[in-house]
């Protein structure tokens, strides 16, 4: 009886959690819709919006630097992270002496907890003036954003690569090497179809963290609103834009507006996230 | 014995603590980080001076200090360029200037030490990209700049642009110190910095004729004016605050004149 | 002809801890070998020993010589794939890859550079059919391979045993994890690949052994106890400790 009455307490505690989540979620981007109204009900607002030029105080809205931005910084990072990801995943999964994977796996998960400031400040003292040796610009550039977001989602990714890797079957590695296969052979032809939802799933979740991410890019791209004219030149993304002129534009404002819609193309974007890996799951 | 003192003790700081938390005029105050290590010497000079005041300080930025107040969230604000009905939605602001805080423009060492103001404006719109157009070496200019909410980019933008923009290819700042380390480090970089101190490490330009001298600050014409404003007409605490910050004669040796 | 498979002395420790002690056991060509005896005797590992699988496992250390035919699986000139290839293998638990029926079965001659389509196919058919599977699933290859039932699993995993060709099949209690019937049917299969290939199975289930093997080996804390022709071994056993596992008495 006790019980019963302790599990709907729980059951309704649950639910009242649940609710309050689904809310939060929904209000948020009810209010980011609402705010971002103003821009999107105005005549020509998409061509407004993808304009290239931002210049708030002559009334020029255009977000086409920043969606570039964030398109290239995140691609480039996720094209520099994900084999190194995929080789340390693969190398504590399976090259490792068994004794040392959980130290491995502990140490990766600790290096997550890194925050991103951190990143960031090491970035702006060695990677910025690298970029700027190798490249002979300013050194705060996309390429140099990229590269501080890869190495900030290199232990994440790798551990969840690993982990993916790690919860495939024993049962399957040895009836592949049984018949024969090589290590290398298993690697390729088992492992990674087997866990390939959960590594799709890894993916999205460093595709999601790199669209998010703020400070650490903030710090070395360089925050140029003109559209970046290469991989070495300056730029901005969404955030680190949204950022910058946080402070400018008090609520109701034609430029918190404007902001509202920047957050709106990244709930956007974290939206399609979504759908692709339902759409992707269990599809090898 | 030695504990029942002890207990006594602890008594007597936690009761006095409590009556140091509650202060009878509370007074607070938030704005441009520029002249904060000012405020916070001054507002502590102010409360110990006037027992039962307490001043609270916030940075956050001119626009985010002027937006504040006009809503009543805040007592004081502190900007260093001048309100926009936007902001304010209407509210009339009352205003006391603090002082002069000098803007210097600061280039990477080694490529020149002054510039006319013409060249000077040429190369912060973008339209001289080269040092080598103002007598200096072979090498691109990289703006340095800040975020729209600076104060010494409006002033920059109005005193010596004349209304025109920085290049839309600045490299943006959010922080005075941000962009003098990225200027310092930098090779070919020019940019701003509000600073009562030349710092080092950088080439202080001149500008025309006219070189910043701690002892003769008159001699420079490029000043953000950071000031304080409230809601008008305001009370007498708020008022005593913001003419006691407006008057110390000390204030010069946080750079403002 | 399916070749003999012998061990001379086959010591095999964990760790440094012996699993098994000097084994000398021969599988004939094409008979079926039965290895009984009680949990933790030894003779999985037995088993694993006999494709070099033991080495897979971490801190496995193998003494003692296995052949193959006239070939010392364990000289170094041995390529373990190619040994693989020719030694088969079948795991207790039905352990189908996440993959279609028929990339299931092909998995093995692709590894080993069949890319042919109409050549894959025919193996393919060839294997279920030798797997007794092949009127189940046909025109369902394209299924995944985890919506068969579990005996239906396990014949699937013999097909793709057979794909590659072997000579000799290990099957590692292939019906522990079966229902009656499902069972029925694998050793009714075994029993038709009885000639073809050399069979060595594990087996906890003393019938099936009695059922479908030629001989019969029992192994005791990792020695073997007693080995000789099952039906004589099931009637006179020759040792007194096969005597008392084999009427359920056996304590160790």
């Amino acid at each position: 009886m006790r019980d019963q009455q302790r599990e709907k307490v729980i059951q309704s505690v649950t639910w009242g959690l649940g609710g309050i989540f689904v809310l939060l979620g929904f209000g948020l981007m009810a209010m980011v819709l609402v705010g971002a109204w103003p821009t999107l009900a105005e005549p020509h607002a998409l061509a407004r919006l993808l304009s290239p030029t931002w210049d708030p105080m002559r009334d020029q809205w255009g977000l086409l630097p920043f969606l570039l931005g964030t398109a290239v910084v995140t691609c480039l990072a996720l094209a520099i992270v994900v084999p190194l990801a995929l080789a340390t995943g693969i190398s504590i999964s399976r090259m490792l002496p068994w004794s040392l994977r959980p130290q491995a796996v502990r140490l990766l998960a600790a290096l997550t907890a890194i925050p991103s400031v951190v990143f960031g400040w090491w970035g702006l003292e060695t990677v910025v003036p690298a970029v700027r040796i190798l490249g002979g610009q300013a050194g705060f550039s996309l390429l140099a954003a990229a590269i501080v977001l890869a190495l900030m989602l290199w232990p994440t990714l790798g551990f969840l690569f690993a982990e993916a890797l790690m919860k495939v079957p024993r049962s399957y590695v040895e009836a592949s090497a049984a018949l024969g296969a090589s290590d290398d052979q298993t690697l390729v032809r088992i492992l990674i179809p087997s866990a390939w939802p959960q590594l799709m799933n890894a993916f999205l979740v460093a595709v999601a963290r790199g669209l998010g991410e703020t400070v650490a890019v903030q710090m070395v791209i360089g925050g140029q609103v003109a559209m970046p004219a290469g991989l070495l030149s300056p730029g901005a993304t969404l955030t680190t834009q949204l950022l910058t002129d946080a402070t400018l534009f008090p609520p109701g404002t034609r430029g918190h507006a404007a902001l509202d819609a920047m957050a709106l193309a990244l709930l956007a974007a974290m939206g399609l996230l979504v759908r692709l890996s339902a759409r992707w799951q269990g599809q090898p | 014995m030695t504990r029942g003192l002890w207990r006594a003790g602890l008594v007597a700081h936690l009761a006095g603590a409590l009556l140091a938390a509650a202060p009878r005029h509370e007074v607070s105050l938030m704005g441009a980080t520029s002249v904060l290590p000012y405020l916070r010497a001054a507002s502590a000079a102010f409360m110990s001076a006037h027992p039962g005041y307490r001043v609270t300080l916030a940075g956050g930025g001119s626009v985010a200090g002027l937006v504040e107040v006009s809503r009543g969230r805040v007592d004081l604000a502190v900007a260093d360029i001048p309100p926009r009905s936007e902001w304010t939605q209407g509210v009339q602001l009352c205003h006391t200037a603090l002082g002069r805080l000098p803007i210097l423009f600061i280039a990477h060492q080694g490529l020149v030490t002054h510039l006319s103001a013409t060249q000077l404006r040429e190369i912060l719109v973008g339209r001289i990209r080269n040092w080598s157009a103002v007598g200096g070496p072979h090498e691109r200019i990289v703006v340095v700049s800040r975020s729209l909410a600076s104060g010494a980019l409006q002033v920059v933008e109005r005193q010596l642009l004349g209304g025109q923009r920085v290049t839309s290819h600045a490299i943006v700042m959010l922080s005075n110190g941000a962009v003098f380390t990225t200027v310092r480090e930098t090779p070919g970089a020019i940019g701003y910095v509000e600073s009562g101190q030349p710092p080092s490490g950088v080439a202080i330009l001149q500008v025309d004729q006219h070189r910043f001298a701690r002892h003769d600050p008159g001699a420079w014409p490029y000043y953000a004016v950071p000031t304080l404003y409230w809601r008008c007409p305001g009370d007498r605490r708020v008022r005593d605050v913001a003419g006691y910050l407006a008057s110390q004669p000390w204030r010069r040796e946080f750079g403002l004149f | 002809m399916a070749p003999t498979i012998r061990t001379e002395h086959l010591s095999v420790s964990y760790h440094r801890t012996p699993v098994l002690h000097q084994i000398s056991l021969e599988a004939a060509g094409g008979e079926v070998l039965a290895l009984i005896g009680p949990s933790g005797c030894g003779k999985s590992t037995f088993l694993r020993a006999l494709n070099r699988l033991v080495e897979e496992t971490p801190g496995a250390r193998v003494e003692g010589r296995v052949y193959l035919g006239n070939m010392n699986i364990y000289a170094p000139s041995v390529d373990v794939t190619q040994l693989r290839r020719r030694v088969g293998m079948v795991f207790q638990a039905p352990n189908p890859f996440p993959f279609s029926i028929f990339d299931n079965v092909a998995y093995g001659p692709r590894l080993h550079g069949v890319t042919d389509a109409g050549e894959l196919r025919r193996i393919v058919e060839r294997s279920l059919q030798e797997a007794a599977l092949w009127d189940e699933v046909r025109g369902k290859l394209r299924r995944p391979a985890l919506t068969l039932s579990g005996g239906q699993q396990q014949r699937l995993c013999i097909a793709r045993a057979l794909a590659v060709d072997p000579e000799v099949l290990l099957l590692d209690e292939p019906t522990a994890a079966l229902d009656p019937l499902s069972t029925e049917k694998i050793e009714e299969l075994i029993a038709n690949l009885r000639g073809r290939y050399t069979i060595v199975m594990v087996t906890h289930n003393l019938r099936q052994a009695a059922r479908i093997s030629d001989r019969t080996a029992f192994f005791a804390e990792g020695r073997l106890v007693e080995v000789g022709w099952t039906r004589q071994m099931f009637t006179a056993p020759q040792d007194p400790r096969t005597e008392q596992y084999l009427t359920g008495r056996y304590q160790p």
